[in-house]
């Protein structure tokens, strides 16, 4: 029993972490309509964020992670006014935001790296007093309840902000129609910006959270952008529920699989999920 | 008459030149700089590694120019930064030895070493490499490894386990080239012992959670853990504790070799859990006169405080050195097969102990093993 239980929370840990880096994937897709590849990097950036100025300057961990949530978002923000917006202007096609997108992602990853060096660092400071709950014969600790609260949390608020904010409702009407949105009188540009700002602030708390889970370096991007773009197509593309379905359902099907097979083949678990929903049922669990 | 004088000084005149120049070329070859080439890890996840080694060499080769160089020759060290990264390696080593033109060639790491070997063997080069892996010395009679090895450290680890009388033990793995080894060795040595391993479990070398395969160790209920995973101690132990299983003894190939592993916090977990790991230099309560000496004077120099790579790189200028004098005894200084055969001659005490070398290129260095013991890395006795 108390084997199994650890083994449900640890599916339920890693499907949250999915999850927060699903949510803001999705919630740009939605509105953009293109793969933003530097989405894994603000991860990254806010983990440094909250390094910087709770770390290395020792100020409030709360402080710097509030600080590293909102930096997240500018950047993630920045990054569409001087990259995407011009872009989208000029009529570019998905292919090449694609293609800028990971331009941006190199591009920040490497001044990590030049910044903070590319040591492994964490963000926790005591192991020992880490405080650790059971849960029916399972362990969870406290900052993987903060995970799970946090993906919950921002679940939630994205879905209340879509269903009854006139921002939502319009973040949804250009995500069914970018023109029409327009000619309807809203500032789309305005509109997508935020959606940056909040998806890229999302991955910053993403990263913040597996900071102070398992540590930081400046490539931790891609791999959670590769199970955050898995997650969404299984789930749904832009579509944030899909997102947080499918993140779970990667959660539990990678750790009951390495519970029978060697752990070495997760990666692969992932990816042959990704294939079959792309062969067998593309639109994802819930289509959009 | 007078044509005949104008040939007779024209010819004199090309005598002299020809003889001036193939003087001057001579003097030019006799004191020419003796260039060695380093492809290093000077940026990226591995720079603190590649700094250190760097930092080895340069202090090294100040000493020994400084006391004449090789036959009156200095050495010249060429360093090309590879970022830790194979591909970026073959194109520094492509200019270190066709633009550079260097006599020797030094690297570090598997993967990069791998990447370049067969450059370096075209050119007919020696290499010295450190990596803890042997088959690319073995491979070829001009290149020589020097660190530490983990084949040794698979046996070293294995006698660890049965100094501590336990017999049934989980193996937790990443997956990658030096843990194979180790692993064949650990098997091996620990049959001897009737040590059983009950369980093995192994993860990617990207993977940094650990959980699951961890409660399938636990599930086993091991008496003992071996872990073989450099890159991934402080994720580790960091789940071992979460996970309820501070109590159950774990052995570490190299445990604090990265920083983030070699914290207080990280220390004081090792230390409740009677951790035990192999090491393959001096540790924090070594009192050796020599190693002191060498970490005091690379501290006044740099600041910092030294690593293995450093001692190593170190240990490895010297040694080199002294081949390349008995081969410019012969004039046979940049004579690879030369510098190979003395070479394989060494037997040097250096800071970093007694190094010699197999027939088949691979040095001698000795594992250690080391515990936290109020709050320092300790040597424990191996045998």
């Amino acid at each position: 029993m108390q084997i199994i239980s650890q083994l449900i929370i640890n599916s339920i840990i890693a499907g949250a972490i999915y999850s927060l880096v699903a949510l803001g994937f999705n919630f740009i897709y939605g509105a953009t309509k293109f793969f933003n590849l530097a989405h894994g990097v603000m991860a990254a950036i806010g983990g440094y964020i909250v390094f910087y100025f709770g770390i290395t300057l020792g100020l409030d961990i709360y402080l710097s992670v509030a600080i590293g949530v909102l930096l997240a978002g500018l950047i993630g923000y920045g990054s569409d006014k001087l990259v995407y917006l011009p872009l989208r202007k000029r009529k570019a096609s998905n292919m090449v935001l694609l293609v800028a997108s990971l331009g941006v992602f190199t591009a920040l990853q490497a001044i990590i790296a030049i910044l903070f060096t590319s040591q492994f660092q964490v963000l926790y400071r005591n192991i020992a007093s880490q405080r650790i709950f059971n849960i029916f014969g399972g362990s969870i600790t406290q900052t993987q309840s903060v995970i799970l609260i946090s993906a919950i949390a921002v679940f939630a608020i994205l879905v209340l902000l879509l269903k009854y904010t006139v921002f939502g409702k319009a973040v949804r009407a250009i995500s069914d129609d970018e023109e029409v949105a327009k000619i309807v009188g809203i500032n789309t540009d305005k509109i997508i910006g935020r959606v940056f700002f909040i998806g890229s602030a999302t991955a910053g708390l993403a990263g913040i959270l597996v900071g102070f889970d398992t540590g930081i370096e400046p490539t931790m991007g891609l791999p959670l952008l590769l199970k955050g773009v898995i997650t969404a197509i299984v789930g749904g593309i832009g579509n944030i529920y899909g997102g947080v379905l499918g993140a779970f359902l990667l959660g539990f099907l990678e750790n009951f699989g390495i519970w029978k097979i060697s752990g070495e083949w997760k990666d692969a678990i992932a990816f042959a999920l990704l294939i079959l929903f792309l062969l067998f049922k593309p639109q994802g669990i819930i289509k959009r | 008459m007078k044509q005949s004088i104008k040939i007779i000084g024209v010819i004199i005149a090309v005598a002299v030149i020809a003889v001036g120049y193939f003087i001057i070329k001579k003097e030019m070859a006799s004191v020419e700089p003796i260039k060695i080439g380093a492809t290093l890890a000077l940026s990226g996840k591995y720079a603190y590694l590649g700094e250190a080694q760097a930092n080895g060499l340069r202090m090294a080769i100040e000493e020994i120019n400084s006391k004449g160089g090789i036959g009156g020759k200095q050495l010249v060290l060429i360093t090309e930064d590879n970022q830790g990264d194979a591909k970026q390696s073959v194109s520094n080593v492509s200019k270190l030895l066709n633009v550079d033109n260097v006599d020797v060639m030094l690297s570090a790491f598997t993967h990069i070493t791998n990447a370049i070997k067969d450059a370096v063997a075209q050119k007919g080069k020696v290499m010295i490499y450190t990596s803890t892996v042997r088959d690319i010395a073995e491979g070829n009679p001009l290149f020589f490894r020097d660190y530490y090895d983990a084949e040794d450290n698979g046996r070293v680890l294995a006698k660890l386990v049965r100094n501590s009388s336990h017999k049934n033990i989980a193996f937790l793995t990443e997956v990658s080239d030096q843990c194979s080894q180790l692993e064949k060795t650990f098997n091996e040595e620990s049959a001897k012992f009737g040590i059983s391993i009950i369980k093995k479990e192994s993860f990617n070398t990207t993977e940094t959670d650990l959980k699951t395969p961890i409660l399938k160790i636990k599930e086993s209920n091991p008496e003992a853990i071996v872990v073989c995973g450099w890159r991934h101690e402080h994720v580790f132990m960091k789940q071992l504790k979460e996970l309820g299983m501070i109590g159950t003894q774990t052995f570490h190939w190299v445990a604090p070799f990265l920083p983030v592993a070699d914290t207080a916090d990280m220390r004081s977990i090792f230390e409740e859990n009677h951790a035990v790991s192999s090491w393959y230099w001096f540790s924090e309560s070594n009192n050796d006169s020599k190693q002191k000496e060498f970490s005091d004077r690379y501290q006044k120099r740099f600041s910092i405080k030294p690593t293995g790579e450093s001692v190593y790189a170190y240990d490895d200028i010297y040694v080199l050195a002294g081949a390349l004098k008995k081969c410019d005894a012969d004039k046979k200084v940049k004579d690879s097969n030369c510098i190979a055969e003395q070479l394989l001659k060494t037997d040097y005490n250096g800071a970093a102990g007694r190094l010699t070398f197999t027939d088949k290129g691979v040095s001698n260095r000795n594992t250690t093993a080391i515990v936290v013991k109020d709050g320092l890395w300790k040597e424990t006795p191996i045998d």
